[in-house]
C-alpha cells in the first residue's frame, strides 16, 4: 500500500469544495438497499439454494453487482465521493456481519 | 475452564465483527485527522478496503476441488481473515488507481486493521472451535452440547487460539501506536504488521484446529508459505536498503 510505483498515474487532489455527500447517508442507504435486495429480491434463496452448475451465478446476484458498480462510480467521482464511500462501507459491513443473519432476523426467524 | 458461552451463535459473532469494523473506521478517521490528511479520496479508499475485504473473505476461500458453486460457497462456505486481508489490499490498490491517489495509506490502515481484529476475534473466541487439545490449565473445556456444535471433543482442555491472536493484535496495535511516527518510510508500518502477523498466524495454526490439508499443515499455512517470501523480501527491502546505503557511504 505504498506509493512507489513509477507507472502509477498520479492526479492532484480534487479542490476542496463543498462536501461530496455524506458517508453516513451512503452507509445507511447502502445497508437498507442490500437488506431489501436480500429479503425482497430473492437473494436469500439464491446463494443458499443448491445449484448444479459450477460457475453458476444466480440472477438475484445481479442487483448486488449493479449496486457495487454504482457505488464504485460514485466513490470515484469527486462530487459524490463520500456518498460512494458510504455505500461501499455499507456493503462491506453488510457482507462481513453476514447479511443472511439480518435477512433472517428481518423475517422474524433466528440466524443459523 | 471458561467454556464457550455462545457456541455457534452467529449473531454474537456478527455483532462483534460489526463493532470491530466500526472501531477501525473511527480510528481511521481519528488518525487521518491527527496526521492532517484532508484529501477527500481517503474515504473512498477506505470504502474500497472494507467492501473488497468483505468480498475477499468469502470468495477467495472458494475451494474449486469441492465442486461447490460460487453461489453456494458465498452463502455457506468458509470465511477467512487472511482472504479478507488480501481482498482489502486489492481493494485499496484498485481504489488508489481509480481515484489517482498515490501516497501510501498503509500507515493509516494498519493500526485500524489490528483494532478491528482485536474486537472481531473476540467474536470468534466466544462462538467458534477454540483450538486443539492442550495440557495447560488455561485451556477451554467444552460441554457436550458446545462440543457437538463446534465439532470438538468434550471435557478436554483446548487451546484458546483466538485469545492468542487477540493478544497478538493488542500488542501489535500498541507497538504501532508507539512507533507510528518513527519509521523511516511511508507504508513501513503496514509491511511490519502484515509480516509479523503472517509469521504469528503460521505458528498459531498448529493449535487452531483447522482442517489439515497436507504434510500436517492447514490451508492458511500453505497460503502463508506461498506469500512469506514476498513479505520477507518487502521487509528486507524496508530495513536492508538504508543499511546498505550507510555501509556503502562509509566505505566510499
Amino acid at each position: 500500500m505504498n506509493g512507489d510505483d513509477p507507472e502509477f498515474p498520479s492526479f492532484p487532489p480534487p479542490p476542496q469544495g463543498p462536501k461530496s455527500g455524506s458517508i453516513g447517508v451512503g452507509f445507511v442507504l447502502g445497508i437498507l438497499t442490500l437488506l431489501a435486495v436480500y429479503t425482497r429480491g430473492g437473494v436469500g434463496q439464491g446463494p443458499y439454494a443448491p445449484s448444479g452448475r459450477f460457475l453458476y451465478l444466480p440472477n438475484p446476484f445481479l442487483p448486488v453487482l449493479v449496486y457495487m458498480a454504482a457505488a464504485i462510480v460514485l466513490a470515484v467521482v469527486p462530487r459524490t465521493a463520500r456518498y460512494g464511500a458510504g455505500l461501499l462501507i455499507g456493503m462491506g459491513f453488510f457482507i462481513l456481519i453476514d447479511g443472511f443473519c439480518l435477512g433472517v432476523l428481518s423475517r422474524g426467524g433466528s440466524p443459523a | 475452564m471458561i467454556g464457550l458461552p455462545f457456541a455457534g451463535n452467529g449473531l454474537v459473532h456478527a455483532g462483534l465483527v460489526g463493532l470491530g469494523i466500526g472501531a477501525a473506521l473511527l480510528f481511521y478517521a481519528y488518525e487521518k485527522r491527527r496526521r492532517g490528511l484532508t484529501d477527500p479520496r481517503l474515504w473512498p479508499i477506505a470504502g474500497f478496503a472494507v467492501a473488497f475485504g468483505a468480498i475477499g473473505s468469502r470468495v477467495l476461500t472458494w475451494d474449486v476441488f469441492r465442486q461447490v458453486s460460487l453461489a453456494d460457497w458465498w452463502g455457506n462456505g468458509d470465511r477467512s481473515i487472511l482472504a479478507g486481508l488480501v481482498g482489502a489490499w486489492f481493494g485499496v490498490h484498485l481504489g488508489k488507481r481509480l481515484t489517482g491517489y498515490r501516497e501510501s495509506t498503509g500507515d493509516l490502515l494498519a493500526p485500524a486493521v489490528a483494532l478491528a481484529l482485536v474486537i472481531g476475534r473476540v467474536g470468534c473466541l466466544l462462538t467458534e472451535l477454540p483450538g486443539t487439545p492442550t495440557g495447560g490449565s488455561w485451556g477451554i473445556v467444552l460441554t457436550p452440547a458446545q462440543a457437538a456444535l463446534t465439532g470438538a471433543p468434550a471435557g478436554v482442555a483446548l487451546h484458546p487460539s483466538f485469545a492468542y491472536e487477540i493478544f497478538f493484535h493488542l500488542a501489535a496495535f500498541a507497538l504501532m501506536w508507539r512507533f507510528r511516527d518513527r519509521l523511516p518510510h511511508p507504508g513501513d508500518l503496514f509491511i511490519c504488521f502484515v509480516s509479523a502477523y503472517a509469521v504469528f498466524r503460521f505458528f498459531v495454526e498448529f493449535v487452531r484446529g483447522n482442517e489439515v490439508l497436507w504434510l500436517g499443515m492447514s490451508r492458511p499455512q500453505w497460503f502463508l508459505l506461498a506469500v512469506l517470501p514476498l513479505l520477507v523480501w518487502r521487509t528486507w527491502r524496508m530495513f536492508g536498503t538504508p543499511l546498505r546505503r550507510e555501509v556503502e557511504g562509509t566505505s566510499a
